[in-house]
């Protein structure tokens, strides 16, 4: 079996999306204690967005707060002041985080349209970490146009932040034979390494083999690694089941090739909402 | 000169005859089962268990040591032995007020038996529970109504976003909450490009934001609601899911039960309770809710399923008896307590201790009256729960209203008790006149005999006694003659020949001390001398004052002779009494006379050192001299009274004879035999009249005239009413039967001064007067002799007045 370059080598710099939200600290965190282990740079990036400051200069523009339910007229230069907070906050908790991790750093506050600004700077990352949030309230967690149109469109591996990290809990990858899921097998591998050291592999079956025969192949594939894996095998290929798999594995981090075809479109979503790990998509 | 009576050694010493005994030692003889002479006590005891009416409580009133708890505790075991067992009381959560338990009450044993049928129940809904939540169907369905919540959510702003996208304006998510604004390809319009916009079109925007805005505030409004009726609706599943696996275990434990609806009632709030806060029993993390539920004072979810036993009368047998020794108010009616928790104090139904009146309800308290009155509020809460006929549970800082913090108020337990207090008559009669409320409740006054009469009869059954309680102290069997020497000494301690002293204790003491003498002598039977030792080893135990106070008189300290005459001194006798300890002590008394205006003056009186009893005694003397000497004038004497050498308080009219004859000597210039010692209280006519402690009394001379030498004119003068009393130590009978020693007993001053003089007193003739020689001539002669020099000397000061005057006016 042909093995990719070292994802190690692949990921220097990982671009963080940062902005006032609780995901968005969880991203910072989870993308400290990863540019530690792979010795990559972190990159924040602030985008002070244009439909906000636009929205503030219009004569009507009124905010409807979620949680007080109440309005409060909306100004320019409230707005440009709270944008600024934002990112001095952002700036700061990056800092910090930079100097526990000991990991070079930078943050940039670039004002534009969010998602085109992000695929932008996405192009010059190797590893783009994004919050899934959501524009809407909701008890779910949804995908954000933005985080959507990253996972779809970039041109480098998204890690998709939902929840929290626990670092206690193994990576978790899902495997059906393909090409790009051995790559994300490989990255997930070299993630398993940094600490946990435990790798489950949930591996839905192709129609033509056993599943000793496969886990063979896995077991030569991660020889090389060290780590504690365990495999689960699924003759199942919905979606439903997969997710229940990985549900169930409890894992601290999905690692899945971005071009499943079980990611596609709308179900992208369900995923975010279903899998109760960050998920990364491997490409 | 008749020759005054001397009482034989037979009158100074009823003894008991240890012929009249069948038994060689008491192991042969049957023990007691009723005290003796009591009858009155216990019939009193008696009718008070048996009257059912409120009140009728009983106060045993007597001196302590009498065996009135003794008797009491047999009366009532015996009579509570028959009574139905009592119920057991239960304490268990209010599930709607927890801080008022409900009580429960159960045939006895039962109380128990739903304790652990609880805890068992307990056991099984802690696995029934979350394994109903685990199933399938049930997962299906709490998603099913999850899903609902969250659809009808996101269609609510799904529509509202989409109305808005038609419009070409996009619903924006801000820092704070959400916008509306006009887009255009996607982008909000600057505020350049919408000023463009022609008016109609910023109007029309303007309008439409304004309307989604209501329209989103509207849906943002609901979603509470709607979260709040998936929660309902959630806990409807979930109240369904556990009522079936709830109500059938209960339903089990129903059958049980059937026929105390208390108790059925109680599984039924059980079982509403349990299908109300099911979460408790669904939490996989016991140990975190406990954790949180302590930190927040409560007990822990399955704890207030437990059944607290106030009382478990599953071993009793009959009625209850019992005995609190210590009687503080919270031992009488219950405590509520608390544990600590997390730094705070918290308490629940489970920490409701009960109290004696719980233990004893339905059957029957023994208090002792001074403690329970020593104890703050223990007699007051002991009134209320008697008065209210109910046990209510409640702190003093909740009685006195001294906080108002929440705590526990159980609910009441009807109360069915017979109390038992008992006590000194003292404490009864105080109680009974200084509490209204006791004569309402303490309808039974249970009055124990200080002794009892001396008969052939009581004689046998003292036998009897001595045998139980030497048995009950296990001590050795009794001889015959042993038994005689104690109940002779029964005679003695109470101070009467024809009486037996019913003081339990000290009989006791001198048992268990005569079983230690007849140890150490090595007998295997306790015989007299052993008795005797006991008695004469606790005699010299306690008699250093005595052995001081005759050390003093025989040094001279004290003045007081023994031999020879004097004229107005008199040896008087007094009862000193320390601690349990009372003695005889000879005391000078003497008077004096000269010319006066009829005074009598008592010194002890003047100095505040005679107590009123006493002063009424020399007033009596003043009255008799009067009535009897000079009836038709006034006594011309001032004379003054005096114990020589006391230095404390004097009480008791014992010694007025005594201080009568010092006078009388004094008056007739007539000296007093110092070999004889006197006591007696006399009357305004003259007679002599008992006094107490007369043993002591005439033991405490004679044991100062054997230290001098006995010559054969050594006695004491007692009251002839006090000659049945008589109980002398052996070494002063045998000293009066060897004609060393003399008792006389009078009955008149007349015949008492005869012995104390040698000279007869006399009595009036014919015409009234006294024969020549004769005391009472003396006496009356210097009392007319003082009379007619007080004349003459009123006259002479008168007519000096008047010789004044006259030389005056010339």
């Amino acid at each position: 079996m042909e093995r990719k370059k070292s994802p190690e080598a692949s990921i220097t710099r990982i671009l963080v999306a940062v902005d006032a939200s609780s995901h968005s600290i969880t991203c910072l965190e989870m993308a400290g204690a990863l540019a530690e282990s792979l010795h990559a740079e972190l990159q924040g990036l602030y985008v002070e967005d244009i439909n906000l400051i636009n929205l503030a200069g219009l004569p009507f523009a009124r905010e409807l707060i979620y949680s007080s339910q109440t309005e409060r007229v909306l100004t320019h230069p409230e707005m440009e002041n709270r944008m600024r907070h934002q990112a001095d906050n952002a700036r700061q908790s990056m800092a910090k985080l930079a100097e526990v991790r000991r990991v070079s750093w930078s943050f940039e506050v670039v004002r534009g349209q969010v998602t085109a600004t992000l695929l932008s700077a996405a192009r010059e990352s190797d590893l783009v970490i994004v919050g899934v949030s959501s524009a809407m309230p909701s008890v779910r967690i949804r995908l954000g146009s933005t985080a959507r149109r990253l996972a779809v469109e970039a041109p480098c591996p998204v890690l998709l932040v939902g929840r929290g990290l626990d670092l206690t809990l193994p990576v978790v990858s899902l495997f059906d034979g393909s090409h790009g899921a051995r790559h994300a097998l490989e990255i997930a591998a070299k993630l398993a390494q940094i600490d946990a050291k435990h790798l489950i592999v949930i591996t839905v079956l192709p129609p033509d083999r056993s599943s000793s025969e496969v886990g063979q192949e896995l077991d030569a594939f991660l020889s090389g690694y060290g780590l504690e894996v365990s495999y689960r095998y699924l003759n199942k290929r919905d979606t439903q089941s997969v997710q229940e798999a990985i549900s169930e594995a409890g894992g601290r981090l999905l690692v899945v090739d971005a071009g499943n075809a079980l990611l596609d479109g709308e179900e992208l979503e369900q995923w975010v909402d279903k899998i109760r790990c960050p998920i990364l998509l491997a490409r | 000169m008749t020759t005054p009576r001397r009482l034989t050694p037979n009158e100074l010493y009823h003894s008991c005859d240890p012929n009249q005994f069948s038994f060689k030692t008491t192991a042969e003889l049957q023990d007691l089962k009723e005290a003796v002479g009591q009858t009155r006590a216990l019939a009193a005891i008696k009718f008070g268990m048996g009257i059912q009416q409120p009140g009728y409580n009983m106060f045993a009133l007597g001196p302590s040591g009498t065996g009135k708890h003794t008797s009491v505790s047999k009366l009532l075991e015996a009579r509570a032995a028959q009574d139905p067992s009592p119920s057991d009381w239960c304490y268990v959560n209010n599930f709607d007020q927890p801080h008022k338990p409900n009580v429960i009450r159960l045939p006895c044993g039962y109380g128990s038996r739903l304790a652990r049928a609880m805890e068992r129940l307990v056991d099984e809904l802690r696995h029934a529970v979350p394994t109903a939540f685990e199933s399938d169907e049930y997962r299906a369905q709490a998603q099913e109504i999850e899903q609902e919540f969250k659809d009808r959510q996101e269609r609510a702003l799904d529509e509202v976003k989409a109305e808005a996208g038609k419009k070409e304006i996009a619903l924006i998510r801000t820092p704070g909450g959400f916008a509306f604004a006009p887009i255009k390809d996607g982008e909000v319009l600057s505020p350049a490009e919408y000023e463009k916009l022609p008016k109609e079109e910023q109007r029309r925007l303007e309008g439409e934001i304004e309307r989604l805005q209501k329209r989103l505030r509207d849906v943002i409004r609901q979603v509470p609601q709607w979260r709040s009726q998936t929660r309902e609706k959630l806990k409807n599943l979930n109240r369904e899911v556990v009522a079936a696996a709830v109500g059938y275990l209960i339903e089990n434990l129903k059958k049980e039960y059937l026929s105390l609806p208390q108790v059925l009632n109680y599984l039924d709030r059980v079982e509403k309770d349990v299908v109300d806060n099911v979460d408790e029993f669904r939490g996989d993390d016991e140990g975190n809710a406990a954790v949180l539920q302590l930190a927040s004072g409560r007990s822990t979810p399955f704890q207030r399923y437990q059944v607290n036993v106030l009382v478990d009368n599953g071993e009793t047998k009959g009625a209850p008896v019992i005995y609190e020794d210590h009687p503080t108010y919270l031992n009488l009616v219950g405590r509520v307590e608390h544990a600590a928790m997390m730094g705070t104090l918290v308490t629940d139904f489970r920490l409701i201790k009960p109290g004696a009146l719980h233990r004893a309800n339905d059957g029957y308290l023994v208090l002792d009256a001074f403690k329970i009155l020593q104890h703050p509020y223990a007699w007051e809460g002991l009134k209320r729960a008697l008065r209210s006929e109910e046990a209510r549970i409640q702190s003093l800082e909740q009685m006195l209203s001294l906080v108002s913090t929440v705590s526990l108020e159980p609910e009441c337990i009807p109360l069915n008790v017979k109390v038992v207090l008992l006590g000194d008559r003292i404490l009864y009669y105080l109680l009974y006149q200084l509490d209204p409320e006791f004569p309402e409740l303490f309808k039974v006054a249970a009055d124990f005999e200080d002794s009892v009469d001396r008969t052939q009869e009581t004689t046998q059954f003292y036998a009897r006694l001595i045998a139980t309680l030497a048995r009950k102290h296990v001590l050795r069997p009794f001889s015959a003659s042993a038994v005689s020497r104690i109940i002779e000494q029964c005679s003695r301690l109470v101070g009467d020949a024809g009486k037996l002293s019913a003081h339990m204790r000290s009989i006791s003491d001198l048992l268990c001390e005569a079983d230690y003498w007849a140890g150490e002598n090595g007998h295997s039977n306790i015989d007299a001398s052993d008795v005797q030792q006991a008695i004469d080893g606790r005699e010299t135990r306690s008699g250093r004052l005595r052995e001081r106070h005759l050390e003093a008189i025989m040094r001279g300290t004290i003045l007081i002779d023994t031999e020879g005459e004097r004229v107005g001194a008199i040896n008087g006798l007094s009862v000193v009494g320390v601690g349990d300890v009372e003695f005889g002590v000879p005391a000078r008394i003497t008077a004096v006379v000269r010319l006066g205006e009829g005074d009598v003056v008592d010194i002890e009186r003047e100095v505040e050192l005679g107590g009123p009893i006493h002063s009424k005694g020399v007033f009596i003397l003043s009255s008799f001299l009067g009535s009897r000497y000079s009836p038709e004038q006034p006594l011309s004497l001032s004379a003054s009274l005096v114990f020589e050498q006391s230095y404390g308080e004097i009480e008791g009219d014992s010694a007025s004879s005594t201080e009568l004859y010092a006078l009388l000597s004094a008056l007739a210039e007539l000296p007093i035999k110092q070999t004889i010692a006197v006591t007696g209280s006399v009357n305004q006519h003259g007679e002599i009249q008992a006094i107490g402690g007369v043993n002591q009394k005439i033991e405490g001379f004679f044991d100062l005239c054997r230290a001098n030498g006995l010559t054969g004119e050594h006695g004491v003068i007692i009251p002839a009413s006090n000659v049945e009393h008589l109980m002398l130590r052996h070494d002063v009978v045998n000293a009066a039967a060897a004609g060393k020693f003399h008792i006389y007993p009078v009955r008149t001053v007349d015949q008492g001064i005869a012995i104390l003089t040698g000279l007869e007193a006399g009595g009036r003739d014919h015409k009234g007067k006294y024969p020549e020689n004769s005391i009472n001539f003396k006496v009356e002669t210097r009392l007319a002799r003082m009379a007619e020099t007080r004349h003459e000397f009123t006259m002479q000061q008168k007519e000096s007045k008047e010789g004044d005057g006259e030389e005056e006016e010339s």
